[in-house]
């Protein structure tokens, strides 16, 4: 518990998926082809980010031509703009470890995808990200915006390089300040974030009545007793973001995971929808990794397992019954 | 005023009128031919004001386009004899 | 979700989106009769469910055509040209020629985040191909090109369409509550009817298009 993070949030940081990288059969040229790489991809961090490792690796395979690296998990293109961490929730129901993912150096999917031209694209995706973070608890993104162009890189490199105390240090002067979180500590103490010496200047606790979330929904189709038997993806028309900021009510009620998804969500907690299944529709909540209790208090979730673009990014498998439309 | 002349002749008086944090001009008041473009008026302020880009609306109710003729602007929303020109300094995209 | 919050701070409600949406579109298509209409898309049920209480759908202008012939003139063009710094050579032709132009599709979305609507849009040419953000640069008002030039990642970008899971180009947002601010301050009432039409006078400007005359008098 060292000053100003959180024990959760470093937990967060130093999370990593162990992937075990393949290259596209169709872009082997060498006998016998590349073994493939195996690599800790940061859960914060960005798939095309890893392509200073990977290209190296697999450079002496690859036949004559330009590189856009791009990835795929079981032929589904991963978007590069969502973070590995969560693409690793969203995509494997059962985690996979190593996860088995597929690259790709030619034929970028420009159709699926939007384009990549490297690191900064991964870094204005983040910063436009932040912005909008930024907007929905300040009602600006100034703060944001009119950043020190050194202060800027140096967030950058911080969330690239997992440097959390960087990070924690440059963040707090957009003066974005987490939510206050009250009632963590009457539940359970052990919960309590270790507000430490610099609360002063580094968490000013802002009331903020709007909290930016990003939702993914996977709709199964199908009902499933274990996680093994959730089919993969083969389309992203499977799965809908929903990106609507959650409302905190500020009468001091006791607001928790719960209560956050069913505002985002109302109807599966419609008294009808609740009755379809027999467990509800909702099948699985994940976020960061874990499956936190629908209990726990929505501000806790928030200020220990957000990302660092500020947004709280949630992973909802659905059982809805029918397909989606587009 | 400007209503006597003939059209093709005629001048019209623009008042401009800052908004926000915008610097107020030493001369509020100036005519120009209603045949002019409004992106006479965009460019004059833009000069006055050293700025490269003014948001510059009219009636605090559109962003007319910069072809837009000041006759036509004039007979659709001009009062009282003049045309009342908003301009502020914030334009971002971002 | 009060109507007249969009006066105070230049921002909409997502119901009142759907109000401004059909205001506007009603409007457009009375006073554009030459030009293709403006249409809502109902996604109402994109999740496979109805959804409660949340305005899910956009506004849908499509095959607005850009005429090819434009590239030279613009090549020409000289930026201190004072006389006609706005190319209106780019107002767009809809009909005529759509065999020789580049095809463009406009969306309006509503973004929970700004809460201010998003204009996408997607752009190919006669014979389907997408159009890289050069071949577009050189369809938009010679204003436009500067501003592109000077904000790369921060004016259009290509973002992930809402509703299609797809990549479409963008206009960034964040700063859309503040002009609209200036544009609703004097008009208390009725600014959800009017949200809209005046937010379209300043972005369509990007791309040289404009509002009939009439059509912006309340």
């Amino acid at each position: 518990m060292q000053g100003g993070e959180k024990e959760a949030q470093r937990y967060v940081w130093d999370g990593a998926i162990p992937l075990q990288v393949h290259l596209h059969d169709s872009e082997v040229t060498t006998l016998p082809p590349p073994p493939p790489a195996l690599i800790l991809a940061p859960r914060i961090g960005y798939l095309p980010l890893l392509s200073s490792q990977l290209k190296p690796f697999f450079s002496g395979a690859l036949p004559p031509g330009v590189d856009t690296i791009w990835f795929d998990y079981k032929g589904l293109p991963l978007k590069w703009y969502i973070s590995t961490g969560v693409l690793f929730d969203l995509l494997c129901a059962e985690p996979e470890r190593p996860w088995n993912l597929t690259v790709h150096f030619r034929g970028y999917p420009g159709n699926i995808l939007i384009p990549c031209d490297g690191e900064d694209s991964v870094k204005w995706s983040y910063i436009n990200s932040l912005k909008e973070a930024a907007y929905i608890i300040h009602g600006s993104s100034k703060n944001v915006m009119n950043m020190s162009q050194p202060d800027q890189v140096e967030l950058w490199r911080s969330v690239m390089n997992g440097k959390l105390e960087t990070y924690n240090r440059i963040s707090s002067k957009l003066k974005l300040g987490i939510i206050e979180d009250d009632f963590s500590d009457k539940v359970n103490p052990s919960l309590k974030a270790p507000h430490t010496v610099n609360e002063t200047e580094a968490t000013t606790t802002l009331k903020t009545s709007r909290i930016p979330v990003r939702l993914y929904l996977c709709n199964t189709n199908q009902d499933f007793e274990n996680l093994e038997t959730v089919p993969p993806f083969e389309t992203w028309d499977q799965i809908s973001y929903i990106n609507r900021p959650v409302e905190l009510n500020k009468e001091g009620k006791y607001f928790t995971l719960y209560d956050a998804i069913k505002s985002i969500l109302p109807e599966f907690f419609h008294p009808a929808a609740e009755e379809e299944g027999k467990d509800g529709v909702i099948k699985l909540v994940r976020i960061q990794g874990i499956e936190p209790k629908m209990e726990i208090p929505f501000s806790w979730v928030v200020n220990n397992l957000m990302n660092p673009d500020y947004f709280l990014h949630i992973c909802v498998y659905i059982n809805a019954g029918r397909p989606m439309g587009t | 005023m400007a209503s006597d002349s003939p059209i093709a002749s005629r001048k019209v008086v623009v008042h401009l009128r800052a908004t926000g944090d915008a610097p107020i001009l030493k001369q509020a008041k100036f005519k120009i031919a209603g045949t002019d473009r409004f992106s006479k008026v965009i460019d004059f302020l833009c000069r006055q004001l050293h700025r490269e880009t003014l948001f510059v609306y009219v009636n605090s109710a559109f962003s007319p386009s910069p072809d837009e003729l000041v006759n036509d602007l004039y007979d659709n929303f001009g009062f009282d004899g003049k045309l009342v020109v908003n301009y502020a300094c914030s334009m971002a995209w971002g | 979700m009060a109507s007249d919050q969009a006066t105070c701070d230049g921002s909409l409600s997502s119901t009142d989106f759907q109000n401004a949406a059909n205001a506007f579109a009603q409007k457009w298509n009375k006073f554009n009769s030459g030009f293709p209409e403006w249409s809502w898309i109902d996604c109402s049920n994109r999740l496979g469910f109805a959804t409660h209480g949340v305005t899910e759908g956009y506004l849908s202008l499509q095959k607005v055509i850009f005429p090819r012939s434009m590239e030279e003139e613009h090549d020409k063009g000289s930026s201190n040209d004072q006389e006609e710094p706005f190319d209106t050579a780019t107002l767009v032709q809809s009909t005529i020629d759509s065999d020789n132009g580049d095809r463009y599709d406009f969306h309006v979305v509503y973004s929970s985040s700004y809460r201010v609507p998003v204009l996408y849009f997607h752009a190919q040419t006669s014979d389907g191909q997408p159009l890289n953000i050069g071949e577009i640069e050189k369809n938009l008002p010679s204003k436009s090109s500067d501003v592109l030039m000077e904000s790369k990642w921060t004016f259009i970008t290509q973002q992930e369409h809402p509703y299609l899971n797809r990549p479409w180009y963008m206009l960034h947002p964040c700063g859309t509550s503040e002009w609209m601010k200036l544009l609703l301050a004097d008009h208390a009432h009725n600014s959800t009817d009017r949200y809209l039409v005046s937010w379209f006078t300043v972005v369509g400007q990007v791309f040289g298009l404009k509002l009939p005359l009439e059509m912006l008098k309340s």
